[in-house]
């Protein structure tokens, strides 16, 4: 059975992109863009391998195209993978949405604040998508909400509803368990 | 069958002259199977052209090579493992080939074994392993 860990989209940044069919890292993720509201991950942007100072990859690699995301790699088939920018579909060149997410007030349709978005939460495997957030500097430190049932999400704010206070998650453990009972 | 740890470092032979060429330093793979040695500065074996990969030495008929430059060669003990779901398996500490070259064991540093129908192929970041493939059906008597 294909394992589908939690991760949050911060650990991907560095993460080696690489061709299964020769064993050879081609690239690197730059940055994760997705469409939160539609929990989507559209691809990613690249930079070349060899360090913090290799440079930005002009190609991108749209979800489309990716074999699995792990802990440790993004695997793709084939180089071919990679498209030119010119190429790539409009929600993967675009400004990146998380910059739309990251930093956003996360607050309950009754005003609560629940704090602000730091990072997204995400599934791996063949088909990676964003289910949740870890949020802080609010009334309850640092923690991990799903993303279920959000009631809106634009550039500055994420609403959920009133009940997401008991949601919130110490780690990606007990976010995996309250995604767990949200399926049921 | 062979390891490849022992491969490594073994006499190669030419037939053709009874030339003593050099000791076998890399191995090319594709897939799951060896398709060259590289034996002392220059020499470059294609697999076709080997007698045996199962012997004290690799004797060999002169052959030209049409081997693909790019294809990654060396020593891969030691390299990493990658699944095809993109995580880290350890680090290999030997490969099992048969008579014809064709990789039958990879074995890692976490005591796991996997096929050689796993090993989708060997570069310079790592060795790629499929996580889902079933293992030949046995034999019907």
């Amino acid at each position: 059975m294909t394992m589908t860990a939690l991760m949050r989209g911060s650990d991907l940044r560095s993460h080696p992109v690489v061709d299964m069919s020769t064993g050879e890292d081609i690239a690197e993720v730059r940055d994760v863009v997705f469409d939160v509201a539609a929990g989507r991950i559209t691809g990613f942007t690249l930079n070349k391998r060899g360090g913090l100072f290799s440079g930005r990859l002009r190609a991108v690699l749209p979800t489309g195209e990716v074999h699995s995301v792990g802990t440790d790699a993004v695997m793709v088939a084939s180089s071919d993978a990679l498209i030119s920018r010119g190429d790539a579909p409009d929600d993967l060149t675009g400004s990146s949405k998380n910059d739309d997410v990251i930093g956003n007030i996360v607050v309950t349709e009754s005003g609560r604040v629940l704090g602000n978005v730091r990072d997204v939460v995400l599934t791996g495997g063949g088909q990676p998508a964003v289910v949740g957030f870890e949020i802080d500097g609010g009334n309850f430190g640092a923690g991990l909400v799903p993303m279920d049932r959000q009631r809106g999400v634009s550039g500055t704010a994420l609403i959920v509803p009133d009940d997401y206070e008991q949601r919130i998650r110490a780690d990606l453990t007990g976010l995996a368990a309250e995604l767990a009972n949200l399926e049921r | 069958m062979i390891n490849v740890s022992t491969l490594i470092g073994q006499p190669a032979v030419c037939l053709d002259d009874a030339a003593l060429k050099g000791t076998v330093k890399g191995v090319r793979f594709q897939r799951n199977r060896i398709v060259a040695l590289d034996v002392g500065r220059k020499t470059l074996i294609p697999a076709g052209a080997v007698r045996s990969f199962a012997g004290d030495a690799i004797t060999y008929d002169q052959s030209p090579s049409d081997i693909d430059p790019d294809l990654w060669h060396g020593d891969p003990i030691g390299k990493r493992l990658l699944s095809d779901t993109g995580d880290e398996l350890g680090t290999i500490t030997e490969i099992g080939v048969d008579d014809d070259g064709t990789v039958v064991s990879v074995i890692s540093n976490r005591n796991q074994t996997y096929t050689g129908e796993q090993l989708l192929a060997i570069g310079s970041y790592a060795a790629i392993l499929a996580l889902n493939v079933l293992p030949p059906p046995a034999p019907i008597a």
